[in-house]
């Protein structure tokens, strides 16, 4: 323990933080995909799937392991790994979760919309009746609060 | 949320074309007289009984429904539906504004 300690002190500052700067440039790829998400949908309001988030985190793992092969310390392997984790669930999230069925349901294209019975939230009626009144409307499902 | 105020941010526009907005899902009462008092300018439905969402087979396999569009002209005839591939995706303002000025009011 002594010598390592000794080692580490006697190790000039150069080759201690050889290879730091590539495991903050990939963490900053990660915190850049956040950001650039955060601005696209809450500040532009534009709700298109962030190809660039899982391609950022990939070329953050990469520059991760680029630091670990500079200078392999624990904390660098771990590092790679806990962004690696990321990134891999980031894809998995992209590619399968989120992807929603084709539609293949009773509403049908140039034919009267199904009968149904709900409830504005008022508490008043709502059926299919009340979109035969001569006003087009649209109808925005959405997943509601979270 | 963000989709809701995004449509509201243009009901002008959707005022132009005579269009009302309804906004559908399976929250409480509660949760969805907040989203009529947030977004005035959209009608707020509660299926909260998911009694629409599933006569009309929009619901996501859970207790949510999936983002769907329907445009339904002022007789109850469809026109035009869309469906995303994935659940981050929706139609913007703009786009729904062009859906509907392409299906909306077209003689068949």
């Amino acid at each position: 323990m002594e010598i390592m300690q000794k080692s580490l002190s006697a190790s000039p500052p150069i080759a201690r933080s050889r290879g730091r700067l590539w495991l903050w440039l990939g963490v900053g790829l990660f915190l850049l995909g956040f950001v650039l998400y955060f601005v696209q949908a809450f500040q532009f309001k534009h709700l298109v799937t962030p190809w660039y988030m899982p391609i950022l985190f990939t070329l953050g793992v990469l520059l991760a392991l680029v630091s670990v092969r500079q200078r392999p310390t624990w904390t660098r392997v771990i590092a790679s790994l806990v962004l690696a984790l990321l990134c891999a669930g980031e894809w998995y999230f992209i590619l399968s979760m989120s992807r929603l069925p084709e539609y293949k349901g009773t509403v049908q294209v140039d034919k009267k919309i199904p009968e149904f019975t709900t409830t504005f939230a008022d508490g008043s009626s709502f059926t299919e009746k009340d979109l035969q009144k001569g006003t087009p409307t649209v109808l925005v499902f959405y997943r509601g609060h979270w | 949320m963000t989709e809701l105020g995004e449509l509201e941010s243009h009901f002008q526009e959707f005022d132009k074309r005579k269009t009302r907005i309804l906004v559908i899902s399976t929250d409480d009462r509660e949760n969805a007289q907040k989203s009529q008092a947030q977004f005035p300018h959209l009608k707020a439905v509660a299926d909260t009984d998911q009694k629409m969402c599933q006569t009309l087979n929009v619901m996501d396999g859970e207790d949510k429904a999936a983002p769907t569009t329907i445009l339904v002209d002022g007789q109850g005839t469809v026109r035009w539906l869309f469906r995303p591939d994935r659940f981050l995706e929706r139609l913007s303002s703009a786009q729904l504004l062009a859906a509907i000025d392409a299906h909306m009011f077209v003689t068949k």
